[in-house]
């Protein structure tokens, strides 16, 4: 046995069991009961709480905008950060410049971002974006008081943030594909076009799978976007399905019903990434 | 040899320097300068609680408040509850509308029926934060929410102040839209200032006591109480064009920044804003919203949450626990908070004297009753969030107000 691998591991495997495994066991217990978060005074209820969360449209609401909003965006993120990077991979001018704006974009908190884009998209005739608007005398647009513009504006901006981040991602593995296969392509009459589909794509196969996964995994759980840029709302049309484990569980004190929607969502997320991971494999053994 | 000697040497170094961190999350909650420590967590920001706290201090040196605070309702009552249900219960916290029930009947907050301090508060502010006959908190201050309103826009359309009445103000409404001004905006993110006075109103018109308990007691509903004074409402803000759509997509600052930059002529807002105000060099003035119709103007307004001590304290920190809510009911600690959360006192104590403008409003809504606020007694915060999602849809006019108040009555029915 190798021990300094044991002792190496042995502290991220505490942060691991103390922050993860036991809240997730905690709340696999809680969702059996009827924990109101105040009281210790608390009673083993079976699986009701899980019943109660499957007949309820507005929970189901929320999670179908989740799965909307983390599909949408790493699909767009894919598709606009693999061409960015691309040709942000080549030499022109200005170029370190360049990777260092779009890779900014994602670096502040996106609590912070929320904030900001809200009063860009304010939809009063003094809003930023509305002013811009009428000076092509357009009439001003109900971004965020308007339920499908709201959705529009919280994927819009989540891909804003994204796809430097993972542009920057997918130059570092450009940067590692061996330069002699290029020069062979050429030797062969092919051109950028086909370069781009045969080398560069199948080489950057397991780059797309590293980052759908983390787009997905890491959107499927978003909460301070959404929330802070239209707090759920208008009416429930951007609520998030982490919005609702909170307000089930705090704002209604049904810590139980809370916990049973955290689990079914933690094992509906582990489904839907090990799914990708699976799809992703398919596709590299496919041009591997 | 040597090689596995170093490797040795940097895994204890990576777990020492991971543990020393996690080591001082915890610790004891007394400082070793031998002062009593009390942990306070506070719905009033840094800047209003700290004069109060340095005073105390200064007054009890042996004893140390330390005080932490979050804003808005909802982190607030979040916050609490997660901490209560982890057992880190603080020692002084404050009871809101949205979670006094929990936390009554759940035990967290200590009878302080029989101390003193509570004596100096008249007991129709205390009865938010009883049960059963015993008092669990005690608010020291009041506040008013009411139209602000910009004189010389209202002076343009030829006004010169608010109507009292719904006519007269959705005359008004249309007048302001057709000069290109938006009449009247609030925070689309909380529950309707504006509606919930006409709600108020409604009830004094009715003769309904106690309306918002009757539902919540079962004794009535949503859809009974509320949907009357919601079609008016609707008729009143919506329909008359006084209320845009716009304004559910609107934080508080982006309303008050519009009524300060001349766009908006009357916005819900309260003593909070005045010196913002003022600030802008905005002639303004404050009114009461529109009466329902046979009834009288209302304003929103509620004692400000009050002060509660952890049922869970014992022995010193205890008895410095309720030092620190004498000084703070006393004549100093109610002016030095009241000067700066803005508020007006409603302890025996100490008469606040509020800005020019707004002390009309105290005088002639505030302390005559004629406010309303709701708090719902069950998932507050829930229920807030309904309210808010559901009125929004009016606005839109997706939903109608006899199916929004149905929903609340679903809703309710869910959190019981």
């Amino acid at each position: 046995m190798n021990w300094a691998t044991v002792w190496f591991l042995l502290p991220i495997m505490v942060v691991f069991t103390l922050l993860t495994a036991v809240p997730l066991f905690q709340s696999i217990y809680y969702s059996l009961t009827d924990f109101n978060g105040y009281s210790d005074d608390f009673n083993f209820i079976g699986l009701e709480n899980y019943q109660k969360i499957f007949s309820e449209p507005q929970l189901l609401q929320s999670l179908g905008f989740t799965l909307v909003f983390a599909i949408t965006t790493t699909v767009l993120i894919t598709v606009l950060a693999l061409p960015l990077a691309v040709t942000l991979n080549k030499v022109f001018w200005g170029r370190s410049l360049a990777r260092s704006l779009f890779f900014f974009l994602g670096v502040p908190a996106q609590a912070i971002l929320g904030l900001i884009w809200r009063q860009l998209f304010s939809p009063l005739k003094s809003g930023i974006f509305n002013r811009l608007l009428s000076l092509f005398s357009m009439p001003p647009v109900p971004w965020l008081s308007n339920d499908h513009w709201a959705q529009f504006c919280v994927i819009f901006v989540a891909i804003w943030m994204g796809v430097g981040w993972h542009a920057t991602l997918y130059i570092a593995y450009l940067q590692a594909i061996p330069e002699d296969l290029y020069e062979q392509s050429l030797v062969d009459g092919a051109n950028s076009h086909q370069q781009f589909l045969h080398i560069t794509l199948p080489q950057l196969v397991p780059a797309i799978a590293t980052s759908t996964f983390l787009i997905m995994s890491g959107n499927l759980k978003v909460y301070d976007l959404p929330y802070t840029l239209t707090g759920g709302g208008p009416g429930t049309s951007t609520t998030t399905v982490t919005q609702s484990i909170i307000l089930r569980g705090v704002g209604q004190s049904q810590y139980g019903v809370g916990s049973a929607l955290a689990v079914v969502f933690t094992f509906a997320c582990l489904v839907l990434v090990l799914a990708q991971m699976g799809a992703a494999n398919l596709v590299q053994r496919r041009f591997s | 040899m040597r090689s596995h000697y170093l490797k040795t040497v940097a895994v204890i170094a990576s777990i020492a320097a991971l543990a020393v961190p996690i080591a001082a999350c915890g610790g004891s909650s007394d400082t070793s300068s031998g002062k009593t420590k009390i942990v306070m967590y506070s719905y009033y920001a840094e800047k209003v609680m700290k004069p109060v706290i340095e005073a105390f201090e200064k007054k009890n040196p042996d004893i140390e408040v330390s005080s932490s605070s979050s804003s808005g309702d909802t982190d607030y009552t979040n916050t609490l509850q997660t901490r209560i249900s982890g057992n880190q219960t603080p020692d002084i916290f404050n009871l809101s509308g949205n979670n006094r029930v929990d936390v009554m009947t759940n035990g967290a907050a200590a009878d302080i029926t029989n101390e003193n301090f509570v004596k100096e508060v008249q007991q129709n502010y205390l009865d938010d934060y009883s049960l059963n006959g015993k008092v669990f908190g005690v608010p020291i201050s009041g506040w008013v929410g009411a139209i602000v309103y910009n004189k010389d826009l209202l002076k343009k359309a030829g006004y010169d102040s608010v109507p009292s009445d719904a006519q007269g103000f959705i005359e008004l409404a249309k007048k302001l839209e057709s000069q290109g001004i938006t009449p009247y905006l609030e925070n689309g993110q909380e529950m309707s200032g504006s509606f919930i006075a006409t709600l108020g109103s409604y009830y004094a018109a009715q003769k309904i006591d106690d309306g918002d308990r009757a539902i919540y007691s079962g004794k009535s509903t949503f859809s009974k109480n509320w949907t009357p004074a919601l079609e008016a409402w609707k008729q009143v803000y919506v329909d008359s064009g006084a209320l845009p759509q716009e304004a559910s997509g609107l934080t508080n600052d982006q309303v008050k920044q519009s009524f300060l930059n001349g766009e908006t002529a009357m916005y819900r807002s309260g003593a909070w804003d005045i010196g913002d105000i003022k600030q802008a060099g905005i002639n303004y003035g404050f009114a009461a919203y529109p009466a329902y119709s046979g009834g009288q103007p209302y304003v929103n307004g509620d004692p400000d949450p009050a002060f509660s001590i952890s049922a869970k304290l014992s022995g010193e920190k205890k008895r410095a626990a309720e030092k620190f809510l004498s000084f703070l009911t006393s004549k100093e600690g109610v002016k030095l908070f009241t000067e700066g959360y803005g508020s007006v006192s409603i302890s025996q104590n100490y008469e606040s004297d509020p800005d020019e403008h707004i002390a009309s409003i105290f005088k002639d809504y505030f302390f005559k009753n004629q406010y309303h606020w709701v708090s719902f007694e069950k998932g507050s915060n829930a229920m807030s969030a309904e309210v808010v999602a559901k009125q929004q849809g009016v606005l839109s006019g997706q939903i109608s107000p006899a199916n929004m108040t149905k929903d609340l009555d679903s809703k309710w029915k869910s959190v019981q």
